[in-house]
């Protein structure tokens, strides 16, 4: 708890420097996605009955803010805090195992990530006019979250692995892109091939935002599933402590 | 005395060169330990692999009887590492830094404030203390660095060239503070000046090529050298001939040409009048004669010349 109360506080402190930066981006961000997708992905988002159409959307758009702003934050202070900088040596020198000190970065970027994610869901339920049941978007805070630590544990290993700095980018460019079709996030899994949809179905990040719109716009539910994610989290909390160390050995 | 820190055969491999090759011996508590070598000289593996996050292949190291590696988090509580470059996080100021260095290490707020204000004071940063460290001089940077090391107050002190980059003021500050914990702290520090090294230090070990080439107190080491003896003859044509010939000399140690100047140790001063001997003819421009110092110890013991 200690070691997670240091590395939010940090997290903070970073966040109170940029704050304007930050705050501008968390609020365009979900605006220009959700025009973007609503004037060219329409033709191929379900009709809601008793929802606007563009409301089949916001749970993606909502969990894609989730999982890139921690991705993009870990990773990038992961590629610029290790090697050269080596200020992760430091971390790694401390007292503490990896995998305390990853779940503490990971968790550290929870608070940011719900608050980002709720501003965003705000925001597009306003453009949309339309507001999703207050109990459904309760629940939909604990998907945020698990979206948060999945996508900082993606950054994390992207952050310890990466060599070069602009390969690395557009390789993350490249699979929020993928993430965002093959996760069902910006259009339904039924407009890919017939064989890979079973696939993409058991992807973590298509699980959570079926779940999402089952939640938001009152649809069965299959909670089984939420299994997958957490032990895909788990996993790679696993993966991440036994890699954590080549932060040290630059 | 007992020891805070021994190595028994430790020894490393990178890349598939050797940077420590079989390292064993202790350090006492309270004491400070110069480690001197040419770059590349297994100086920065030593302190990596005591602080335990560089696993050696073979050998361990033990911090109070732990060993690092198997039981590293007990041993790193005790252990301040200080890299030779600034390694702070870019994006918060020198304080924060401080902070999270000091959350890191479990310290209470009211400690890690009182320890963040008084080593500030000490070193003489505070007025840049709210800055963010790329603009700060390195020679700042530097005292900040050795402020986040000594911030938890651990008893093992591993420092890699702890005055590099700073003004002679500053170097003074630094060694001055480092004196001040002698006897409480175990200091091991790194360096490639051999003047810095002559002055604080307990114990001196020279390393060349992940060995221990020379370790004990700088008399004592001058001492087992014996009466050795530098010279350099100038002459106005140093032939390949000549320079051949007076190498042969038996007695003649680490003859070197530079340029026309015939570069060699010996045990005896006698040697130099054998020398002159065989250049009887040739015309003669200079010529020195010294006794060792550490300098000429460190270049008789490795290859590679320090400046």
């Amino acid at each position: 708890m200690t070691l997670f109360m240091a590395f939010l506080n940090r997290r903070l402190a970073q966040l109170r420097h940029r704050w304007i930066g930050e705050l501008s981006l968390a609020l365009l961000l979900p605006i220009g996605i959700y025009i973007t997708l609503g004037f060219g992905l329409s033709g191929g988002i379900p009709k809601l009955q008793g929802v606007p159409q563009l409301g089949w959307l916001i749970p993606g758009i909502v969990l894609m803010v989730a999982f890139a702003g921690a991705l993009i934050a870990l990773f990038h202070d992961l590629f610029h805090n290790r090697g050269i900088n080596g200020f992760f040596c430091s971390i790694y020198a401390s007292p503490h195992t990896p995998t305390s000190t990853v779940m503490s970065l990971m968790f550290s970027m929870l608070p940011e990530g719900i608050i980002r994610s709720l501003l965003a869901l705000g925001i597009l339920q306003t453009l949309l006019g339309y507001g999703y049941p207050f109990f459904g978007q309760l629940l939909f805070l604990f998907l945020i979250a698990l979206a948060v630590l999945l996508g900082g544990m993606v950054g994390l290993t992207l952050g310890i692995l990466a060599r070069d700095a602009v390969a690395s980018q557009i390789a993350i460019l490249l699979l929020l892109l993928s993430l965002g079709f093959c996760s069902e996030w910006f259009v339904p899994l039924n407009v890919f091939p017939t064989a890979i949809q079973p696939l993409l179905h058991v992807l973590p990040t298509s699980i959570l935002v079926e779940m999402g719109r089952d939640l938001l716009l009152n649809q069965d539910s299959s909670p089984v599933l939420i299994l997958v994610v957490l032990g895909t989290i788990a996993l790679w909390t696993v993966v991440n402590s036994f890699l954590f160390p080549r932060v040290s050995t630059e | 005395m007992e020891a805070s820190v021994s190595l028994k055969k430790v020894g490393k491999v990178l890349n598939g060169r050797s940077v420590l090759a079989g390292l064993s011996f202790g350090i006492e508590r309270g004491s400070i330990m110069a480690v001197v070598g040419p770059n590349d000289s297994g100086k920065s593996a030593l302190l990596k692999t005591i602080a335990g996050f560089s696993k050696p292949e073979y050998g361990s190291v033990f911090i109070d009887g732990k060993d690092v590696q198997l039981r590293r988090i007990e041993t790193a509580s005790v252990v301040g590492y200080m890299p030779q470059r600034a390694n702070f996080d870019s994006q918060l100021t020198i304080f924060e830094n401080l902070q999270f260095h000091g959350r890191l290490y479990l310290m209470a707020p009211q400690l890690l404030n009182s320890r963040i204000a008084s080593l500030s004071d000490r070193l003489g940063f505070r007025e840049f203390i709210h800055d963010f460290p790329h603009t700060l001089s390195s020679g700042y940077q530097k005292r900040a660095l050795l402020a986040r090391t000594f911030l938890p107050d651990p008893h093992v002190l591993l420092i890699e060239e702890p005055t590099a980059s700073l003004d002679l003021r500053a170097q003074y500050e630094v060694w001055d503070f480092l004196q001040e914990m002698r006897g409480s702290k175990t200091i091991i520090y790194t360096t490639q000046s051999i003047r810095e090294a002559e002055r604080v230090h307990d114990r001196l070990v020279i390393m060349d090529h992940g060995k221990v080439a020379l370790d004990g107190k700088l008399d004592r080491l001058l001492e087992n050298a014996g009466e050795l003896f530098h010279f350099q003859i100038h002459f106005k044509k140093l032939s390949k001939e000549l320079y051949d010939n007076m190498s042969k000399v038996t007695t003649v140690v680490s003859p070197s040409q530079v340029g026309e100047v015939f570069d060699f140790y010996a045990r005896e001063r006698e040697v130099f009048f054998d020398i002159m001997k065989l250049a009887i003819q040739e015309e003669l421009v200079d010529y020195a004669a010294d006794k060792v110092g550490l300098e000429t110890l460190i270049m008789t013991s490795t290859e590679e010349p320090i400046r």
